[in-house]
C-alpha cells in the first residue's frame, strides 16, 4: 500500500508538472483530471474541517468541560447559519445580515485589538530589553510612520524620501523572502517527486 | 584403650587417632608435618574393601568409563588449560620440580622420619628398570635396617607397607582410623621371594606375602568378605589370590580373612610405583609375573630407566580388625556408611567423583608415577636407584602449579580409581621419566575451588620460602600452598563505606545545587501584583482613548487633511489598464480577503471597481479564494455604491452585472485549474478560456494566495499567447502590498493599489469616488500620530523605569 500510495503521488507529480512544458491534449485531460480531484478532496476538507470543529464542541458540551456553553452557541449558530444558507443560499439579505452583523466586526474588532495590543509592545519593549536591536526597530517604526502618516500640512518634509528609502528594504527583504519561498517550493515538490518526503503518509 | 585427650577441645579420643574425631586438632605431635619436613607417602590401600558401598559405586563406574575414554583421551593432544587454579600462588617454582613424584603420592606419603631400620647406602648401579634391582637381592636375605627415611624413594604402595615398621605412622586423613583400626597385628606383611618362578625364568620378581596370624575380628570383616565376594564373583580364587595376584607363585601366608583385604594391591599397582622397599627378604621374580599394572606402567613407556637394588620388600602391616577397633572406635561417619548406604547413589554423586574417574586423570598419574624410578629428583637426571630407597619428593622441593592441580585432581588414590586389571601382564621392566610433559589440569569441584586461595592474597603474602609448610592432608609437606590469611577473609568483599567520598568543594556544589532543586521546588509568588493592574489599566486606557479620539473623527466627518494627487506609478498603471478596457468587457475580480480586513480592502479596491464600472460597465464575475470571501461580495458592491440604486450607486444587479462564481476551494491546484478551465473548475463560470476575461482583478489581503494567482496567471500567460495582453490588476492590503511588490516591478502584475494610503489618492484623482478612503483619512492620520506618541512616550518611559529598575535591582544584590 505505501508503495502504491508513492507511486501515484509521484506520478500525480509528474503529469502535472510536464504539463507546464508539454502541451499534450492527453497529457493536459489527465492533469485536469488530478487537479479536479484535488479540488474535489479539498472541499471535502473543509466540511471534514467543519464536522470535526462540531464533535470537538459536542464532547466538551458533552462532558460539561471549561467553556462548554461558549461551544454549544458555537454549535448552535453554525448549525442554524448552515441550515439556513442551504435554505435560502448565500445571497438572502439573511445570510448578508449574518456576513455584516456578525463576521465582519468580530473580526474588524479583533484586528483593531490587535492594533492597541501592537502599540502597546511597543511601549513596552525598552523595558524587557534595551539593546540596539530594540532601538532601531521602535526608530524606524516611528519614522515610517510618520512618512506616511497624513498631517493637516500634508506629508511631513522628507516622507517622501523616507518611503522611498525604507520601501528599498522592504522590497529588498520581500524579494528575499519570495526566493526563499520559490526555492523551498520546488526543493518540497522534488522531495515528493522523489518520494524522499511522503506527506500523504507512509513516512 | 588409652584415651588421648585433645589439646584443644579437652576431649578424650581413642589412641589410635591421629586427628581429634571432634575438633580434627591433631593429637599426635608426630603426625604432623612439621616445618622443614618432607611430605610422605601414606598408604591407605588396605582401606578399600571396608569403603562404602557408594564409593564402590563409583569406583565401578570409572572401571566402566575409563576403558571408554582411555583411548581417545590418551591420543587427544595434551592441551595445558587452565582451570581454576586452587595453587596459583606456586606459579614461580620451579620447573624441574614437575617432573617429581606426583602429587598424590606426596600427598598421602607419611610424614618422613627417623626410623630404627638403617639402608645400607645405594650404590649407584644402573639396571635396566626398577624391578631389576629385586635380581640383586637374594632369596631370603633378609632387608637391611634403613635408618633413612624409606618413604623419601619410596612409592606409595610400597611406602604404605613400609610404614608400617614405623613406630608412629603418619597417614592421611582418609586412612588414618582406618589403617589403625585394621592394624592390629604387629607382625608385618613379609613377601617371599618365588624362587620357583625365578627358576622358571620369569624375569618379574615374585613375591610371597607372609603375614603371621592375627585375630580376625570375624564380626567386623563380615560386611567386607559380603563385599569382595559381590565385587569378584565365583570365578574368583580364593581371598588370598587377589591380593597377590600380581606376584604369582606366591604363596598366601596369611588367613583368607586377613588377605582379602589386600585386594586393593591390584589395583594399588596399577597406578603406584613399582619400586618397593620390603622389610622382608625379597626376591626378584621373572618379569612375565609381574602383575599387570606393572604392564600398564611399561606400556607406553619405552624409555629406560636405570633401577637399582632396593630394600627389601616390607609391606605395610595390616591386621583385621579386633573388638577394640570394632563399632566403638569406629567414627560416627564410617559406622553410617557401614550399615545403611548414607550417600546419594551413585548417578547423584557429586561432579568431583565424576572427574576423579576420568580416565586422563589416571594416565596421568600413571605417567607421574614413573617419574621417581628414573629420575633422581633432587638432580633432575636419570640415577641408579638404590636398595633400601624409593623415589620420594625432594626435601626442598616444592610442587609447580600444574602438581598441585593434578594433587586436586586425583583426588582418591589409584586404588580407588583406577580399575582393577583383569588380566595379569608383564610388568614393566623399564621405567621411563615424564619428560617435559606437564599435568593436565582437571575441574577442580566446587568446594576446591571455593577454598582456592586468591592471586592477590597469595601476592601480598610472604614468600613461598618464609611461609609455613602443610603439615596434614594432602598439602603435607607442600610449602606456601596455603595462604597465610585465612581463604575464607581474603575472598569477602572488602567493606567499602557507604558514606560517598567527596570534597568540600564538591559538597559545597552540591549544597547549591540542593539549594537550587528546592528553590524550584517551591512556589514563587508573584511579586508584582500591582504592575499587572497598572499593565491592564494601560491597555484600557489605548483602547479607551482610540476609541474616543478615533470615533469622534468618524462621527465628526472631517476632511480637514489634504490628500496628495500625485499618483504612484503602479495605481497610474492601473488607471490606464482600465481606460483601456474594452467596454462591456468580462473582468474577472477574484476576492480573496478575510472579513477582518473588508474595511481596508473595500477603501481600497472602491475607486478602482467604481473607475472600472464608470468607464466601461464591464460585467464583473465575482471568485473567492476564501471560504468567507464569497459573502463579502455584496457587501464589496454596496459599501463601494456599485450595487446600489442609481442616483447614488451604479445600479449593478446581481446576475445580470455581476455574477459571484463562490468559493474556489483547492488552493493552488483549484487556481490552476481555473486558469486552465474555468468551465472545468466552477461550472457556473460561463467561459471555457481565461481569455475570455478582458481583465483579472485580485483583491487581497494575503501574500501567499496572491502570489498562487500571479504565478499560475504567468504560467498560462506563457502557454496561451491570448492571455499576454490581459492586465492583471492588484488591490493588496497595507501588509500584503510589500510582499507583492516584486511581482510590480517584474510587471507580471500590471498594476496595484497598497493600503489607504494608494487608496485616498486614486480616489482623489477619480473625484473622490466612492469616497470611502477620504473618509477614512482624517481618523487614519489621527490613527498613526496617536500610535507614534504613544510608542515614543511609552518607549521612554518604559527606558527610564526599566534603569531605575535596574539600578534598584543591582541595589538589592
Amino acid at each position: 500500500m505505501r508503495v502504491f500510495t508513492a507511486a501515484f503521488a509521484i506520478s500525480s507529480g509528474l503529469i502535472v508538472l510536464l504539463g507546464y512544458f508539454f502541451q499534450i491534449p492527453a497529457l493536459m485531460q489527465l492533469r485536469l483530471i488530478l487537479t479536479d480531484w484535488a479540488i474535489v478532496i479539498a472541499g471535502f476538507a473543509v466540511l471534514i474541517g467543519i464536522f470535526n470543529l462540531i464533535a470537538v464542541q459536542m464532547e466538551k458540551i458533552r462532558t460539561r468541560q471549561k467553556g462548554s456553553v461558549f461551544g454549544a452557541a458555537l454549535v448552535l449558530s453554525l448549525i442554524v447559519t448552515f441550515g439556513f444558507g442551504l435554505l435560502l443560499g448565500p445571497e438572502d439579505p439573511f445570510m448578508r445580515l449574518a456576513v455584516d452583523a456578525v463576521i465582519v466586526p468580530v473580526e474588524a474588532a479583533l484586528m483593531a485589538i490587535l492594533a492597541v495590543t501592537l502599540i502597546y509592545a511597543s511601549m513596552r519593549l525598552l523595558r524587557r530589553r534595551v539593546d540596539l536591536m530594540s532601538v532601531l526597530f521602535l526608530t524606524v517604526a516611528v519614522i515610517f510612520l510618520a512618512a506616511i502618516m497624513p498631517t493637516p500640512f500634508g506629508q511631513l518634509l522628507g516622507s517622501q524620501f523616507i518611503i522611498d528609502f525604507a520601501g528599498m528594504f522592504s522590497r529588498g527583504g520581500a524579494r528575499g523572502l519570495l526566493l526563499g519561498i520559490a526555492l523551498g517550493t520546488l526543493l518540497t515538490g522534488l522531495r515528493v517527486l522523489f518520494a524522499i518526503d511522503r506527506p500523504y503518509g507512509g513516512n | 584403650m588409652a584415651d588421648i585427650r585433645c589439646p584443644s577441645c579437652g576431649k578424650n579420643n581413642p589412641d589410635f587417632l591421629d586427628v581429634c574425631q571432634f575438633c580434627q586438632t591433631p593429637l599426635k605431635p608426630e603426625s604432623m608435618v612439621h616445618t622443614g619436613e618432607n611430605p610422605v607417602k601414606k598408604n591407605t590401600g588396605e582401606l578399600e574393601p571396608i569403603l562404602p558401598q557408594w564409593l564402590r559405586d563409583v569406583r565401578q563406574q570409572a572401571r566402566a568409563s575409563a576403558e571408554e575414554n582411555a583411548a581417545e583421551e590418551a591420543a587427544k593432544p595434551k592441551v595445558q588449560k587452565e582451570p581454576p587454579d586452587l595453587l596459583a600462588g606456586l606459579v614461580s617454582q620451579t620447573r624441574e620440580d614437575e617432573d617429581e613424584i606426583p602429587d598424590w603420592l606426596a600427598s598421602i606419603n607419611p610424614s618422613t622420619k627417623p626410623r630404627s631400620i638403617e639402608a645400607p647406602p645405594p650404590e649407584p648401579k644402573p639396571e635396566k628398570d626398577f624391578f631389576a634391582k629385586f635380581d640383586i637381592s637374594k632369596p631370603g636375605q633378609t632387608a637391611p635396617q634403613v635408618d633413612e627415611p624409606i618413604q623419601e624413594d619410596v612409592p606409595s604402595w610400597m611406602a604404605g607397607a613400609a610404614d608400617s615398621m614405623q613406630v608412629h605412622e603418619e597417614k592421611d586423613e582418609l586412612s588414618a582410623w582406618l589403617a589403625q583400626a585394621s592394624a592390629e597385628s604387629d607382625k608385618p606383611i613379609e613377601l617371599e621371594f618365588d624362587g620357583a618362578s625365578q627358576m622358571a625364568g620369569v624375569d618379574q620378581p615374585s613375591f610371597t606375602i607372609k603375614q603371621p596370624e592375627t585375630p580376625k575380628a570375624e564380626e567386623d570383616l563380615g560386611w567386607l568378605h559380603a563385599l569382595e565376594d559381590s565385587s569378584k564373583g565365583p570365578a574368583q580364587p580364593s581371598a588370598p589370590q587377589p591380593d597377590l595376584n600380581w606376584a604369582p607363585g606366591a604363596e598366601p601366608s596369611q588367613p583368607s580373612a586377613g588377605q582379602e583385604d589386600l585386594n586393593w594391591l591390584n589395583t594399588l599397582g596399577v597406578a603406584s610405583e613399582p619400586a618397593a622397599q620390603e622389610s622382608t627378604p625379597v626376591q626378584s621374580v621373572p618379569q612375565t609375573d609381574s602383575p599387570d599394572w606393572l604392564t600398564n606402567l611399561d606400556v607406553g613407556h619405552g624409555m629406560e630407566a636405570p633401577s637399582a637394588p632396593v630394600a627389601p620388600f616390607v609391606p605395610r602391616r595390616t591386621a583385621p580388625l579386633d573388638e577394640k577397633s570394632s563399632a566403638d572406635s569406629m567414627p560416627d561417619w564410617l559406622k553410617s556408611a557401614t550399615e545403611e548406604p548414607s550417600m546419594p547413589a551413585p548417578g547423584a554423586l557429586s561432579d568431583w567423583f565424576r572427574e576423579a574417574d576420568k580416565p586422563p586423570r589416571f594416565d596421568q598419574a600413571q605417567r607421574e608415577l614413573s617419574t621417581p624410578q628414573s629420575f633422581d629428583l633432587t638432580q633432575g637426571k636419570p640415577v641408579p636407584l638404590e636398595q633400601g630407597d624409593a623415589p620420594a619428593p625432594a626435601e626442598s622441593a616444592s610442587l609447580s602449579n600444574q602438581d598441585i592441580d593434578s594433587l586436586f585432581s586425583v583426588t582418591m588414590p589409584d586404588w580407588l580409581s583406577h580399575p582393577e586389571p583383569g588380566a595379569e601382564g608383564a610388568p614393566p621392566s623399564k621405567v621411563e621419566a615424564p619428560g617435559d610433559e606437564a599435568i593436565t589440569p582437571v575441574d577442580l569441584p566446587a568446594w576446591v575451588q571455593a577454598m582456592r586461595p586468591v592471586e592477590s592474597v597469595i601476592s601480598e603474602t610472604a614468600s613461598v620460602e618464609n611461609q609455613p609448610t602443610e603439615r596434614e592432608g594432602p598439602l603435607a609437606g607442600l610449602r606456601g600452598v596455603i595462604p597465610i590469611a585465612p581463604i575464607g577473609s581474603s575472598r569477602r568483599p572488602k567493606a567499602f563505606s557507604l558514606k560517598l567520598q567527596a570534597s568540600d568543594e564538591q559538597q559545597s556544589a552540591a549544597g547549591i545545587l540542593e539549594k537550587i532543586l528546592a528553590g524550584e521546588m517551591n512556589p514563587r509568588p508573584l511579586a508584582t501584583p500591582a504592575f499587572v493592574t497598572s499593565q491592564r489599566a494601560l491597555r484600557w486606557a489605548l483602547s479607551g482613548l482610540f476609541i474616543l479620539v478615533l470615533g469622534a473623527m468618524i462621527f465628526l466627518q472631517t476632511q480637514s487633511m489634504p490628500i496628495s494627487a500625485a499618483l504612484p506609478v503602479e495605481v497610474s498603471n492601473i488607471s490606464q489598464a482600465i481606460v483601456s478596457l474594452p467596454p462591456n468587457s468580462s473582468v474577472l475580480v477574484v476576492v480573496d480577503y478575510e472579513p477582518a480586513l473588508a474595511g481596508e480592502m473595500e477603501a481600497v479596491t472602491g475607486p478602482l471597481l467604481d473607475q472600472l464600472v464608470l468607464l466601461g460597465r464591464p460585467r464583473l464575475t465575482f471568485l473567492a479564494t476564501s471560504p468567507n470571501s464569497s459573502a463579502l461580495v455584496d457587501r464589496l458592491l454596496a459599501n463601494t455604491k456599485i450595487s446600489l440604486p442609481a442616483p447614488n450607486g451604479l445600479d449593478y444587479k446581481a446576475g445580470e452585472n455581476y455574477f459571484n462564481l463562490g468559493y474556489l476551494p483547492g488552493g493552488s491546484s483549484g487556481v490552476l485549474e481555473f486558469v486552465e478551465s474555468p468551465a472545468s473548475a466552477i461550472p457556473s463560470a460561463g467561459v471555457h478560456n481565461l481569455s475570455e476575461y478582458a481583465a483579472v482583478i485580485l483583491l487581497t489581503d494575503h501574500a501567499e494566495s496572491g502570489r498562487n494567482w500571479v504565478e499560475q496567471l504567468d504560467a498560462r500567460k506563457r502557454i496561451d499567447p491570448s492571455l499576454a495582453n490581459q492586465p492583471l490588476l492588484v488591490a493588496a492590503s497595507a501588509q500584503a502590498g510589500p510582499l507583492l511588490q516584486p511581482y510590480v516591478s517584474s510587471r507580471q502584475v500590471t498594476g496595484m493599489v497598497s493600503g489607504l494610503s494608494d487608496a485616498a489618492r486614486y480616489e482623489f484623482v477619480n473625484n473622490s469616488r466612492p469616497g470611502i478612503a477620504r473618509a477614512y483619512w482624517d481618523s487614519f492620520g489621527v490613527g498613526l500620530l496617536m500610535a507614534i506618541a504613544l510608542i515614543a512616550a511609552g518607549s521612554m518611559w518604559s527606558l527610564i523605569t526599566g534603569i531605575r529598575a535596574r539600578r534598584a535591582e543591582a541595589g538589592a544584590g
